[in-house]
């Protein structure tokens, strides 16, 4: 069978990324440029300075990852872009970008849910096996999805309000502790001891995920020692609150693996970087005997590797879009 | 020569073809919405309405701004990709001279954009499009000195302003031999800093 080469990219958040996959599962190059620094010296992403950044570089980044390949544009057997959801400025450049060079080079045009992309990092140097569990955490996700077969995706349970990675970086926020927040609590939790009373959020029998009273509860309790005048152990706090959210994610989601018979786990999203997660989902997995797949950590953030993938398996069931393509800031995977 | 013309800066969509300082395909319209999925089918239409095809084309013109942030990202966007597919030279033209084709019995040509609070996006040019005032932001009020011999010209409600009629030809010849910007270099010309930068900088001063 003829190699298929899809070129991805990706423009949702952060990060101008463009990416040539081989067959699905081989990253023959890949260009991110994050725009991170700059976000950093105001705290969080700036959607209006992301857009202008991604106008700037896209058709950089597009050359370079063709020069990093070795390959031209009559080497692509189609062109795959994130339609949906992220910021809608910076997925409209993205989305512009990819339309035009589908009708300039007159190759296919594949739609790509930015989800299908997290979970099909898993797909990288390695096959996912069906049916399968995936577990999708991120800053702007939490998701339970059941994958009965290839590319087909039926969300069981999410989160009712904050994703995971936005409580951790409202929790690094409160906690003084600067953006990106997240990775770092994950770092001091490793050097604390859970001392800290917080609640287990939402430990019922749906396969939701509910963080804001977890965070709500860590700026209630940061807020009283201040007041009171007690110094916060910094390192216990991120213990104690990276020790619920492993905790509650973990329960959901092995009972999911029971409940719907499943024996491959794949865990996908930029919070599945976090060590804890990764740590305490592997352990787990071990002993039941659930084969788990977490991407390498470059592959966890936001990359256009995942798209070009994701967008493999969308050629393949001949998922189109017309130049009409439109970007979508928030939409249901599918 | 043939060009392409693209104007995504405002409400109107403008893409148009032209062949020896001609227009010979023309296609405004109105969106309020949805430039972004509409800019590419539209300009696939306009070439199936010439005999020739985009990789005939010699230059691209692209209006780079001032006007919607978003509205001119989608045009630079599409020029940046073509320039750069199709080794195509690219000319980034304002949308204020843009605004300043339309013809008017003053002197001076006042083309104004609202950009809200009392600002507008502004400059001052002659019948030929010499540059009387370069465009910037500025308060409305301070063009009072242009309007003595000056005629504003907007699709924004702004008092005294006359509609646009644009006239792409004369823009185009104006900057046929302008030097052309490298597609990775071409960039929206926004005339004004995004709210979190304006922020950040009166925090350090």
């Amino acid at each position: 069978m003829k190699d298929i080469y899809i070129l991805g990219i990706e423009s949702s958040c952060d990060e101008t990324s463009v990416s040539i996959v081989k067959n699905g599962n081989e990253d023959i190059a890949t260009v991110v440029l994050s725009q991170m620094d700059t976000h950093a010296e105001y705290g969080g992403v700036v959607p209006e300075i992301a857009s202008r950044m991604h106008v700037e570089n896209i058709t950089i980044v597009i050359e370079e990852c063709l020069n990093k390949a070795q390959m031209t544009m009559d080497d692509i057997t189609a062109i795959a872009v994130t339609y949906g959801p992220g910021l809608i400025g910076s997925l409209l450049v993205g989305v512009v970008a990819a339309s035009t060079l589908s009708y300039v080079y007159n190759k296919p045009l594949v739609p790509v849910h930015h989800i299908a992309g997290h979970i099909y990092a898993n797909n990288i140097n390695n096959e996912m096996h069906y049916p399968a569990l995936a577990l999708v955490v991120s800053g702007g996700h939490t998701d339970l999805i059941y994958m009965k077969e290839e590319y087909s995706f039926e969300r069981i349970g999410g989160t009712l309000d904050d994703a995971v990675g936005e409580a951790y970086d409202k929790v690094a926020r409160v906690a003084h502790i600067p953006y990106p927040g997240g990775p770092l609590v994950d770092k001091m939790a490793h050097t604390g001891i859970d001392t800290y009373q917080l609640p287990l959020p939402l430990d019922d029998n749906s396969y939701n995920f509910s963080f804001s009273g977890l965070k709500s509860a860590v700026i209630n309790l940061v807020h009283n020692e201040e007041q009171r005048g007690n110094e916060i152990n910094l390192a216990n706090l991120a213990c104690s609150f990276q020790n619920r959210v492993v905790e509650i994610l973990s329960k959901k989601t092995m009972r999911a693996l029971d409940e719907y018979k499943i024996k491959n786990l794949v865990v996908a999203g930029g919070v599945s970087a976090n060590s804890a997660i990764r740590a305490h989902l592997s352990e787990l997995c071990k002993a039941k005997g659930i084969n788990l797949s977490i991407p390498s950590l470059k592959y966890c953030t936001d990359n256009a590797t995942m798209i070009a993938a994701a967008g493999y398996f969308a050629y393949k069931l001949g998922r189109r879009a017309g130049y009409d393509l439109k970007a979508v800031a928030s939409t249901k995977l599918n | 020569m043939r060009s392409l013309f693209i104007n995504t800066s405002s409400f109107f969509m403008t893409i148009a073809i032209l062949e020896k300082g001609m227009v010979i395909y023309k296609k405004e319209e109105e969106l309020l919405v949805d430039m972004a999925s509409k800019i590419v089918p539209e300009i696939e239409l306009s070439f199936n309405n010439v005999p020739f095809n985009i990789q005939d084309i010699d230059k691209i013109f692209v209006v780079t701004g001032p006007g919607s942030f978003t509205g001119v990202r989608v045009g630079v966007t599409v020029a940046k990709i073509i320039g750069w597919a199709l080794k195509k030279d690219v000319i980034p033209l304002s949308s204020l001279e843009l605004l300043a084709t339309t013809y008017c019995e003053t002197s001076n040509k006042i083309p104004v954009i609202d950009a809200r609070r009392g600002y507008v996006f502004a400059g001052v040019y002659d019948s030929d499009l010499n540059v009387i005032m370069p465009d910037k932001y500025t308060l409305l009020s301070s063009l009072e000195e242009y309007m003595k011999d000056g005629t504003m010209i907007s699709y924004d409600k702004i008092d005294k302003a006359i509609m646009p009629k644009l006239d792409i030809a004369k823009i185009v010849l104006k900057h046929i031999n302008d030097k052309p910007i490298s597609p990775h270099a071409l960039k929206p010309n926004y005339l004004k800093l995004t709210e979190a930068e304006e922020k950040k900088t009166r925090q350090m001063q």
